[in-house]
């Protein structure tokens, strides 16, 4: 009898153990190719293997359709490749300086780090807006690479020319005010 | 060492940075206190970016859902719902990259269904997994020089060892001619591209035979038999892809180079020059004599002797006969040059972009248009079109 088949799911749901060591015997080597198609050989996929397994063990008696297991097994594969990619794994690319300012630590009202926050928005491109996002939904540069059709050397010098960007903005800004406060104040 | 840094790509990838470089960062930092300001804005400007995507999409993992929404059959009833409520098509117009997040999981729900398809068997437990093959380590050629230079053979002790060398590789020509019943043969009368199986592509020069797999064998793989190739190969770091010339297996880890293979005086000849990403070559008969080259490194082996110490490829006249124009580190300025000298077009760079370095193959079918295009992206800029006034085809990389 085929591992996957509908019968046998539903052996496995009702409380059968060999139909159940069956199933997870079938659906392990799966898990296993798959995890390592998408991040090579890396020790990780052996965790992930087993946190997909465990979400299968979780959610199997809930599964109502028998007959999509695979969509089932499916979808916790990819719950747990998204999970590693958001940090799960607590292999995300770390901060350079936990004294330095983190994204969201940088309190809005510092006068001292004043900008137009709408104005330096606006002036990333797609592409650059494309990848910061990507960046905050946990996947790595290489991996937005490969997203993006292109290479990390790429994505990475997007990522530096909205930074000279904004760089530029503000220091138009600054030029600004300084004229201002000359015509203002005769300073 | 940590002056050789540029402190804008630093401050710009803060979020990505090895140990020396975070320490180079730092040194930047304290002895530039206007990045210092300007990198915590941009640190801010991030946070605003990432905000405003998870004020619209709370809950990123409606994205799987999306992704395999459009596969009759994958979501029930309760997860239709689920992702009708999240109002994705908007979110997805507002934020490109949670769309190409998507996409993203979409290339994941392909690999599940390729491995549902045909299971690897559990490679934890087997030693002699294909991925092994690349993580092999590869030994230093300037060590096994050294050996043989050493060694001292004496002269018959060298024939028995040539004959051997010739016979090894008439039995090996033999099972290649042999397996060679399951590949298809292209013979390119012209330069053309190639589509592999597994999507790779080939650039073939003129009068090249490539033989590449049907159906039932590994689609990872192809052999030239003659001529010279430039592959692009489709990454996966658990399948290497492997190509075959009648001496020399070149196994490769995702990426571009070039293969050329020819009989001299009765002996095969493979030269391999890597543009981007990595390979190893290795003799047919001896695996374990591979070298592994670097990003515009080059190697040759003759017959079944071991391969050349990587030296550095002029990459500018290795791939002169594709067309395109390959760069490794030089300025945009340089590039822009080269490609308007290769195409017959006048091409300026914006001045804030002329010193930027570059790397990467620049070319396409279009020519001109498309190679600008590809260095547009990587300078994250545009191109734009015009006419010289002597009326050849212009254009200028930046703002108007």
């Amino acid at each position: 009898m085929q591992p996957f088949s509908p019968d046998a799911v539903a052996r496995a749901q009702a409380g059968d153990e060999a139909a159940r060591e069956q199933l997870f015997a079938a659906i392990v080597p799966v898990l296993r190719s798959f995890f390592l198609s998408r991040l090579g050989r890396t020790p990780d996929v052996d965790d992930l293997v087993q946190n997909a397994t465990i979400r299968l063990h979780r959610g199997l008696d809930a599964l109502q359709q028998t007959d999509r297991f695979k969509a089932f097994a499916m979808k916790a594969a990819l719950y747990e490749l998204q999970d590693f990619y958001r940090g799960r794994y607590s292999t995300r690319e770390t901060l350079f300086n936990p004294d330095l300012p983190t994204p969201g630590s940088v309190a809005p009202a510092d006068s001292a780090l004043s900008m137009d926050l709408e104005a330096a928005l606006g002036q990333l491109s797609d592409h650059a807006r494309q990848i910061l996002e990507l960046r905050e939904l946990g996947y790595p540069y290489v991996e937005i690479a490969d997203t993006l059709g292109t290479t990390e050397a790429a994505v990475k010098m997007q990522v530096k020319r909205a930074f000279e960007r904004l760089r530029g903005l503000l220091a138009g800004a600054a030029a600004v005010t300084a004229v201002l406060l000359r015509l203002s104040f005769g300073l | 060492m940590r002056d050789s840094f540029d402190p804008l790509a630093l401050a710009a990838l803060s979020d990505g940075l090895s140990p020396d470089e975070q320490a180079a960062l730092c040194d930047a930092l304290a002895a530039n206190p206007t990045l210092a300001d300007d990198t915590a804005r941009w640190a801010r400007l991030r946070a605003a970016v990432g905000e405003r995507l998870h004020a619209d999409l709370p809950d990123p993992s409606v994205l799987v859902l999306q992704a395999l929404s459009d596969a009759p059959g994958m979501l029930t009833d309760a997860e239709t719902a689920r992702l009708a409520e999240a109002d994705l098509p908007a979110v997805l117009a507002a934020h490109p990259g949670a769309a190409r997040a998507v996409d993203r999981l979409r290339a994941d729900r392909d690999a599940f269904e390729a491995a549902w398809a045909a299971p690897l068997p559990d490679v934890a437990a087997s030693p002699e997994a294909p991925a092994r093959r690349a993580s092999r380590p590869a030994r230093v050629a300037a060590d096994r020089t050294a050996t043989r230079s050493t060694s001292s053979p004496s002269r018959w002790v060298w024939r028995v060892s040539a004959l051997a060398a010739v016979a090894a590789f008439a039995v090996i020509a033999l099972r290649v001619g042999q397996r060679d019943a399951s590949f298809a043969t292209i013979t390119a009368d012209t330069a053309r591209t190639v589509q592999l199986p597994d999507g790779s592509t080939v650039d073939l020069d003129a009068g090249s035979v490539l033989r590449i797999p049907g159906a039932g064998i590994s689609a990872r793989q192809a052999r030239l038999d003659r001529g010279q190739a430039l592959f692009r190969i489709v990454h996966d770091p658990s399948d290497p892809f492997t190509v075959q010339t009648p001496n020399a297996d070149v196994t490769v880890l995702g990426t571009t180079f070039t293969v050329d293979t020819k009989q001299i005086g009765g002996l095969a000849e493979t030269g391999v020059v890597l543009v981007e990403g990595a390979v190893t070559l290795a003799p047919r008969a001896t695996p374990d004599a591979a070298v592994r080259l670097a990003p515009g490194q080059q190697s040759r082996l003759v017959n079944l002797d071991a391969p050349d110490a990587p030296s550095r490829a002029d990459l500018a006249v290795a791939l002169a006969w594709t067309g395109d124009v390959s760069a490794r580190d030089e300025t945009a300025a340089a590039v822009a040059r080269r490609i308007g000298e290769r195409f017959g077009v006048a091409v300026t760079v914006d001045p804030a972009l002329a010193d930027e370095h570059v790397s990467g193959t620049f070319g396409g079918p279009d020519g001109a248009r498309d190679a600008l295009t590809k260095l547009a992206l990587t300078l994250g800029t545009t191109v734009h079109a015009d006419t010289a006034a002597d009326g050849r085809a212009a254009y200028r990389l930046g703002a108007r």
